[in-house]
């Protein structure tokens, strides 16, 4: 954690001084503004809970023996606006992000109907246990926040341009919904019971994205970017209760409209 | 009419039978015992010591527990194999004389219990078919947690989980059965009263 606040820092301040480093005579008239749509793919792995019992036998006392399966994505949609400098070969976007995560822990076969469960530890006393079967937890997030993103382009003007790009993304959780799919339909009021077993979502969303894209489009007209990051990952790890992400990558398509001025 | 009767006690016989798989074994290797599973609390239907270097485990072809009680006895009968293959049968029967439960939710009396074992009490042990020459010196049987388990709000079985050790001259060897545990589910499939 104190690692990825390091990094957070840091790229912040080099938006911030570059940002700072834009002056009226290298600011262009031409400012662009557009609308955004992404996905992020991240890796994840599932913690050890110990209130889930194990279905496997195993070599080793950890996650292979509990045999979960689990989902993970987010997607954004943004709306942005860009400056460029540096006789346009620089780009400095930000605007206003709608993030979704979705996550699910279970028993789920997507190719087909989910009729396999796992057994959930919901309460215990001194002489008595009480479980539950689960076949799936799902967990739906929405975060709003801010982009703020750095590309460079390798070439002058031109209708096909490749250029490089670092971004970070800050957002607040607004809204979070939790459902519980138990194997037996009438367990239906231990529905907060099973949730409350999980700690709760970080309701802040930082994420960090190194890639590269290219904009097709004349200067000055519209433009189509499309984005692929190399290397994408969450500095804050429990976005979601019930995985947690490591580093992966993602897209991302804009279209951006030029605003003469 | 008859037909009634007779789907109402089906529908008791299937709502009394144990989970299929709250039946199975899960053998979890403790890694700091080598060929013993992990001691846990969960019915996991798993047993496990070392008879001197030998283990002596549950494992998937036989019942690891059963509890009779007849007479004036209850007897804890463990089910395993000597070694890693599972062809090698070993049967290991602790007697107990001064607990006598009517029923397997009894057992939820023996949480938290200890018995130490001495020349007074009994213990046979059969290997490959063939009754061994058991002479009990010291031990102790212990019972961690007796509890009760409910699966969706229905009581399924009494989970007992403990740890047992003793030594004993066997066929006039000193033996030492050491780092014993043990973590089974008990109900009507495995619970004995006659």
């Amino acid at each position: 954690m104190y690692m990825n606040g390091k990094i957070l820092f840091t790229v912040i301040l080099c938006f911030l001084l570059i940002g700072k480093s834009y002056s009226q005579n290298q600011f262009d008239s031409v400012r662009y503004f557009g609308i955004e749509v992404g996905n992020t793919f991240l890796p994840f792995n599932i913690p050890d809970y110990s209130f889930i019992r194990a279905d496997n036998s195993s070599n080793n006392n950890d996650n292979s023996a509990i045999n979960l399966t689990g989902r993970y994505n987010e997607f954004q949609f943004s709306i942005k606006t860009e400056t460029r400098s540096l006789k346009n070969k620089l780009g400095l976007l930000y605007g206003i992000r709608l993030t979704y995560i979705t996550s699910s822990l279970g028993k789920q076969d997507i190719w087909s109907k989910n009729d396999k469960y796992f057994y959930l530890l919901v309460n215990q006393s001194n002489t008595s246990s009480e479980i539950l079967r689960v076949n799936e937890i799902n967990q739906n997030s929405y975060f709003i926040g801010i982009p703020l993103e750095l590309r460079y382009f390798t070439s002058h003007n031109r209708f096909f341009r490749f250029y490089f790009k670092t971004s970070v993304d800050l957002s607040y959780k607004f809204f979070t919904k939790n459902d519980v799919i138990f194997y037996n339909d009438n367990m239906e009021s231990y529905t907060t019971d099973v949730i409350n077993k999980f700690a709760k979502p970080s309701p802040f969303h930082c994420n960090i994205n190194f890639g590269a894209g290219i904009k097709l489009g004349k200067e000055g007209k519209f433009n189509i970017n499309i984005e692929a990051f190399a290397v994408s990952f969450n500095i804050v790890k429990t976005n979601s209760s019930i995985v947690r992400t490591g580093i992966g990558g993602g897209m991302q398509v804009n279209l951006l409209i030029p605003l003469k001025f | 009419m008859k037909i009634k009767y007779l789907f109402l006690i089906l529908i008791i016989i299937i709502s009394c039978k144990k989970d299929k798989n709250l039946r199975d074994s899960i053998f979890i290797e403790d890694v700091e015992s080598p060929g013993l599973p992990i001691y846990s609390e969960w019915g996991y239907n798993t047993f496990g010591a070392y008879y001197d270097r030998e283990v002596f485990i549950s494992n998937d072809k036989k019942v690891p527990l059963k509890i009779i009680v007849t007479n004036d006895t209850m007897t804890f009968n463990f089910f395993g194999q000597l070694g890693n293959t599972s062809y090698n049968n070993m049967t290991m029967k602790f007697y107990f004389t001064n607990f006598l439960p009517v029923n397997y939710e009894d057992l939820l009396q023996l949480n938290d219990t200890i018995i130490n074992l001495n020349n007074t009490n009994k213990i046979s042990i059969n290997i490959y078919g063939s009754n061994v020459n058991v002479t009990l010196l010291n031990g102790y049987f212990k019972v961690d947690k007796a509890q009760l388990l409910f699966v969706d709000t229905k009581e399924t079985e009494v989970i007992l989980s403990g740890h047992f050790e003793f030594q004993a001259l066997i066929n006039n060897e000193p033996i030492a059965i050491s780092d014993g545990r043990f973590d089974i589910g008990v109900n009507q499939s495995n619970f004995f009263s006659y």
